[in-house]
């Protein structure tokens, strides 16, 4: 049996079928967009787990960086699928007495830091909101890095960082967080969401 | 003096097929894109042809434009040669191209990121990944273009959607090798061959989409056929991107690792003969049966 419609033409000389037919294909375009948003959100920001019972903390970092808890940190992790400078959190924990302060320690850091990188620049420090309310302090710098190995004969990278100092009973805690300069608003979410998660 | 009166037989008139034969022309572009990409890739990475970096822009250039001008040549004008033209065929590649270059493009770059996570990501999730993200992009895009500036009014006959959705292939593949010619200094060999391949993918995508929007045009198909063939066109399409990559990259081996351009361009031959002949076969029958039905429908009458 064949069905003929008849008498079912809108304005637009489409018939309900073909009407129909448009709309499934424009929901499936918008529900593809979402798909695909939620994709690229579950892989980017991936994380995985890592726990530190001595140092107590707790935090998840973004999925395939190289983690890596040899140096004096509790641990650091790398995206090293950059071709230039390779985007880095570390978290440190540094022993203080009951005296010192934010200041006394970011002093240190920019004397430290001002020998060892290239071009070192701080900027001016501010208040900091944590996930659990509480206050930090972040400053953020710059600095120019060239690659380790010299027959890459690649030009020096500009990087950019953020360093999050936490107060906490005799110790400092300080996150920090450097990428290539060119990448710092794309990857800074990152960050955020490292932060957000970050239990100590 | 006796005369004998002869009947002469009126010569055979040969009904006049009033439009321009789309397959023929989708066969002889393909046909002659291959031939000169292949003979581009022969000359410079076989021969090893060297030529200064400017000649070689400008070659890369024209290769970008070749499928473009292979259609001028052999769709559009042949147009103006039949008693029936197609009208808006130069408006389909032309509005298909700028919501590529304006909507396709930075939704990709900016709004999907998938130069940051895809080609990273494991074999499953590629697959998946290019499929939902890059193949329904350009499909939708291609779709809402010709759907809204010839369907249905200029859908005369069923090939009709075959002719507007490839010009809109074109439009789009011609900015996706246009922006890979000025972003990458790659030799005109290589470049060929991605031109082909591009093209191809978007032809064979398209013309899974030209059979939903003709048999909705034509016959009665269920409301979910046209939202079908788009699906299929997007995974065709979102997997024939990373297939193409991982038969393309080099390997890693103890001999060293040489890329295989030619796998790539048997995967893009393949799914154009492939594909492209079901669709002529499927279109052919759909047109058979329409003209059963409508001699049986005649005979009853």
């Amino acid at each position: 049996m064949t069905v003929i419609e008849v008498g079912r033409e809108d304005r637009g000389g489409l018939t309900l079928r073909q009407r129909w037919s448009h709309y499934l294909v424009l929901i499936y375009g918008v529900a593809m967009l979402l798909i695909s948003i939620n994709l690229r959100d579950s892989i980017l920001y991936a994380t995985v787990p890592y726990e530190d019972v001595r140092a107590g903390i707790r935090a998840f970092y973004p999925k395939g960086w190289l983690l890596d808890n040899e140096g004096d940190y509790v641990f650091r992790v790398r995206d090293m699928t950059r071709p230039d400078f390779k985007t880095t959190i570390q978290v440190q924990i540094i022993p203080i007495s009951v005296d010192s302060t934010a200041r006394n320690l970011l002093d240190n850091l920019l004397l430290t830091r001002a020998q060892i990188f290239g071009q070192y620049r701080q900027y001016p420090r501010a208040a900091f909101q944590l996930s659990d309310e509480s206050t930090a302090t972040a400053v953020n710098y710059t600095f120019v890095a060239g690659q380790d190995d010299p027959f890459l004969e690649s030009f020096p990278t500009v990087v950019a960082g953020q360093d999050i100092v936490v107060l906490q009973r005799e110790q400092a805690v300080i996150v920090t967080f450097q990428v290539s300069a060119e990448r710092y608003d794309q990857l800074y979410p990152v960050f955020q969401t490292f932060l957000e998660d970050l239990d100590f | 003096m006796t005369t004998t009166s002869r009947l002469i037989t009126p010569p055979q008139e040969d009904e006049i097929y009033p439009y321009r034969r789309v397959w023929f022309s989708i066969a002889l572009e393909a046909g002659l894109l291959l031939a000169i990409c292949v003979g581009m890739f022969i000359a410079f990475n076989v021969i090893g042809v060297q030529l200064p970096i400017i000649f070689r822009q400008v070659i890369n250039i024209g290769l970008v434009a070749l499928p473009v001008v292979l259609w001028f040549l052999f769709s559009l004008a042949r147009e103006q040669a039949v008693s029936l033209p197609r009208q808006r065929m130069l408006t389909v590649l032309i509005v298909t191209g700028l919501a590529a270059n304006a909507i396709g493009l930075p939704i990709l770059q900016n709004v999907f990121q998938i130069d940051r996570w895809l080609p990273l990501a494991d074999a499953p999730t590629r697959l998946v990944g290019y499929a939902i993200t890059v193949g329904s992009l350009q499909e939708i895009i291609k779709y809402l273009v010709v759907r809204y500036t010839t369907y249905p009014t200029l859908f005369r006959i069923r090939l009709d959607s075959v002719a507007y959705t490839v010009a809109s292939a074109l439009g789009y593949s011609t900015v996706l090798n246009l922006q890979f010619a000025l972003t990458t200094n790659t030799d005109p060999g290589t470049l060929g061959l991605e031109i082909f391949a591009t093209t191809a993918f978007h032809i064979v995508a398209s013309l899974l989409v030209a059979y939903g929007l003709s048999e909705l045009r034509f016959a009665s198909p269920s409301p979910i056929l046209l939202p079908l063939t788009v699906v299929l066109a997007a995974l065709i399409h979102g997997l024939a991107i990373p297939l193409r990559a991982g038969l393309i990259n080099a390997g890693f081996s103890l001999s060293g690792g040489f890329t295989t351009p030619l796998f790539g361009l048997i995967v893009a031959i393949g799914l154009l003969v492939g594909v492209g002949s079901t669709m002529a076969f499927l279109f052919e029958r759909a047109e058979r049966a329409a003209r059963e039905a409508s001699a049986e429908s005649g005979r009853s009458t």
